[in-house]
């Protein structure tokens, strides 16, 4: 078998091997160069930040900018040995695994609402981004409005229809808090999920659909073994991204609960918050920052390494 | 153009916009927002930068119009008012400092005086305060807790007191002829008053300084006011911090489910919309409680903190508010003074305190005489409830500053809240009074370490 084309060595040898080499690699340097300020701004914003951390966590620095001493690894042995930061990782998980369930369900029923060609459901394409465009101040204050136990609707609803006797205490109760703050949460960043696969579904060759109608599949069994597997990949992206973001969420938490009561919504970030800007040990939030740095790194290392879609 | 030139142009084009995107200006010239690190010409104004946590707007408006006022008799200082967070201030503080970019001035309360100081970047204001004291008498509560290691380290400018704040109109639906004054009255009450929706007292269990503040409040009736001794150690850990919680927990039995996340505004708004009897707070009631509670003004009733039957004395929590000066410029700080100095003249602070009638209480002598303050509607209004605030200020006290200690490490317990989380342990985990003030003394000293 023969090898690729031989290229074609009769260039004048007049141009000289430095020229000859410029020549060649000149595309290449104009690439360099234009991604050299991107590279250098991910640099300063991503890079910088995340050293000086690292740096932090081996001093004593209890507030911004006054003297600190270096401790070594005593903050990472403070932290690991921490009741608190492994209950506050616990709720960290329960948080992402309650938000990622119930945003991919209300993102799955929203997505499958909208493909239809209902007047309704062609308009709600447009107002179902509401609760992802409100600000997440006014989505906190809805629900604590909504969820009040003195005047919150929702108990006045289930009190007239004798679901519950006594007033909802939802934020004020340690069963209560946590789910609470999760459904807010799930529904301020539901649509986000639901316009995507609303997208990905719109991708789906219609053509599946109608030779499994004519093979007698039922709705369900079209959902199943078509819509499904088809988002496969979407949903593997969203997944990954939308868990990392879930699980560093602080505003909505803080500005319902602030981690309260008792603790029943202090999440990793939230200790992280308190421990650096309440108990003012900037040094052992640092710590406490790098080790969720890296349980972070290894939870998506696994679910890339066990989640990604197979390309069959 | 041939093709190698613009690669060459494009090269350099690269290069420039990395090199001004990680250099800096040079010094002296001018910012992009036009700001220069260059003295400004002598006839340019000496600009005061002033940082304050009051944020409901008619308190910012009243305060700018004294600003407006300042900065046309003074056309050599150009004062400036920049609203801020409570909830952000203890971070947004310490990086400013870090970047050379504090307020002149800093309004503070002790506590938080504490923290900051640890910036480094406080200046003493001590020939200040005492020249304003001579001027005016400062009342002796109002400076203390300011001043540490010989110097001033902020200039009082109002206090603030917490009273009980109660409906007569629900009191005299219930049969009740006068406000509880002891703790056993008050829990009598609180059970009378709660029925149907209708709760009888209605009290912060947040984490939050609300909660803190007004736990304190009972803590000093019950003799439980010293979180340090004399040598700094946490004495938390007591009888009478244990009988408090217990009292106080007892007391949310009748206050409203979700208390556990009540704060300040809650509270204001169950009295308000009579879904509460009872709730302790500051003068702040004063002003919107016509408005929105639809009833005269005369069924708002105020007294003073109830306190255990026995073994108990008059007590609430108080504390003066002030301000720090934070920029060490000779002519910043000579024109802070002068701001300073002007807001407590006479004329000029009853405007001032009246940004929020009956909540900012003065703390000079001449200022609680001020036709300017008196004079105020609502102040008429409720000259009752103003005279008992200024009553009950005489037994104030703060936590971390009570009989003359000054505790530099109270920013840490009062930053984490340690005393609302205690009661959280009781009402949220069921911990027994004795569990939970046991766990909070051992909080204290972690925060203190």
């Amino acid at each position: 078998m023969n090898g690729p084309p031989a290229v074609s060595t009769s260039v004048p040898d007049r141009i000289g091997p430095l020229r000859r080499m410029w020549t060649r690699s000149y595309p290449a340097l104009v690439g360099y160069a234009l991604l050299a300020p991107l590279v250098a701004w991910i640099f300063l914003i991503l890079f910088y930040p995340v050293g000086n951390t690292v740096l932090l966590s081996f001093t004593d620095t209890r507030i911004v900018g006054a003297p600190h001493r270096d401790v070594g690894l005593a903050n990472y042995q403070a932290v690991l040995q921490s009741g608190a930061f492994w209950d506050a990782t616990l709720k960290s998980i329960v948080w992402l695994a309650g938000n990622v369930l119930l945003q991919t369900a209300m993102a799955f029923a929203a997505a499958l609402l909208l493909g239809q060609s209902w007047r309704l459901a062609r308009q709600a394409r447009i107002w179902v981004l509401l609760p992802w465009v409100i600000p997440t101040v006014a989505v906190a204050v809805i629900w604590q409005w909504m969820l009040n136990a003195n005047y919150g609707v929702v108990g006045y609803i289930l009190q007239a229809l004798h679901v519950i006797a006594e007033p909802l205490n939802v934020f004020g109760s340690r069963e209560g808090a946590l789910p609470g703050t999760i459904v807010a949460n799930a529904w301020h960043w539901f649509p986000l999920s639901a316009v995507v696969l609303f997208g990905a579904m719109q991708t789906i060759p219609r053509e599946l659909y109608e030779a499994a109608r004519v093979d007698g599949a039922s709705s369900w069994g079209q959902f199943r073994f078509i819509t499904f597997p088809m988002l496969r990949k979407v949903m593997f992206a969203l997944g990954l991204v939308g868990g990392l973001w879930t699980f560093n969420v602080l505003d909505v938490i803080y500005l319902i609960t602030r981690g309260g009561p008792a603790g029943a919504t202090t999440t990793l970030p939230v200790v992280i918050y308190d421990t650096a800007f309440k108990s003012f040990r900037i040094g052992q939030a640092a710590a406490m920052s790098v080790v969720a740095i890296v349980l972070l790194a290894v939870a998506a290392a696994l679910y890339v390494r066990f989640m990604s879609p197979r390309e069959d | 153009m041939s093709q190698r030139a613009r690669t060459l142009i494009g090269l350099l084009a690269a290069a420039a916009v990395i090199v001004s995107a990680c250099g800096g200006a040079a010094p002296g010239t001018p910012g992009p927002a036009g700001t220069s690190s260059a003295t400004p010409p002598a006839t340019a104004p000496v600009e005061v930068v002033v940082w304050h946590m009051e944020q409901p707007p008619n308190r910012v408006t009243a305060w700018q119009q004294i600003i407006d006022q300042f900065n046309s008799s003074h056309p050599s200082i150009r004062v400036t008012q920049e609203v801020q967070d409570w909830n952000q201030i203890y971070s947004k503080i310490a990086a400013a400092v870090t970047s050379k970019t504090q307020p002149d001035i800093l309004f503070t309360i002790p506590d938080f005086t504490t923290y900051v100081r640890s910036t480094g970047a406080v200046q003493p204001v001590t020939t200040l305060v005492q020249e304003l004291d001579k001027a005016h008498g400062f009342l002796t509560a109002a400076t203390a807790a300011y001043n540490d290691q010989g110097e001033y380290w902020a200039v009082p400018l109002y206090g603030m007191v917490q009273m009980l704040w109660y409906r007569k109109d629900l009191f005299e639906q219930a049969g009740i002829a006068a406000p509880p004054a002891t703790w056993d009255e008050m829990l009598a009450d609180a059970q009378k008053l709660t029925t149907g929706t209708q709760r009888g007292v209605a009290l912060p269990a947040g984490k939050n300084l609300a909660t803190d503040q007004v736990i304190f409040s009972f803590m000093i009736t019950a003799h439980a006011e010293n979180l340090f001794d004399e040598q700094g150690n946490i004495v938390f850990d007591n009888p009478d911090t244990v009988r408090t919680f217990d009292f106080y927990n007892k007391l949310l039995q009748y206050s409203p489910a979700d208390s556990a996340n009540y704060s300040w505004g809650e509270p204001q708004a169950a009295l308000n919309n009579g879904t509460a009897a009872m709730a302790i707070e500051k003068g702040q009631y004063l002003t919107p409680f016509k408005a929105e509670s639809g009833r005269p003004a005369s069924d708002l009733g105020c007294a003073m903190i109830p306190q255990p039957a026995t073994n108990g004395q008059a007590g609430s929590i108080y504390y003066s508010n002030g301000a720090m000066v934070m920029t060490s410029d000779q002519a910043k700080k000579d024109a802070s003074a002068e701001f300073l100095k002007y807001l407590l003249q006479p004329d000029v602070y009853g405007p001032f305190l009246n940004a929020e009638p009956g909540l900012f209480l003065p703390l000079t002598q001449d200022g609680g005489t001020a036709e300017s303050w008196l004079g105020h509607p609502t102040i008429k209004e409720y000259q009752y409830c103003v005279d008992l605030m200024l009553q009950q200020s005489q037994s104030g006290m703060l936590f971390g500053f009570t009989h003359g200690q000054y505790q530099i490490n109270i920013g840490s317990i009062s930053g984490q809240n340690i005393i609302a989380q205690t009661i959280q342990k009781m009402l949220i985990d069921k911990a027994s009074p004795q569990d939970a003030v046991k766990w909070g003394q051992e909080q204290m000293e972690a925060a203190v370490k």
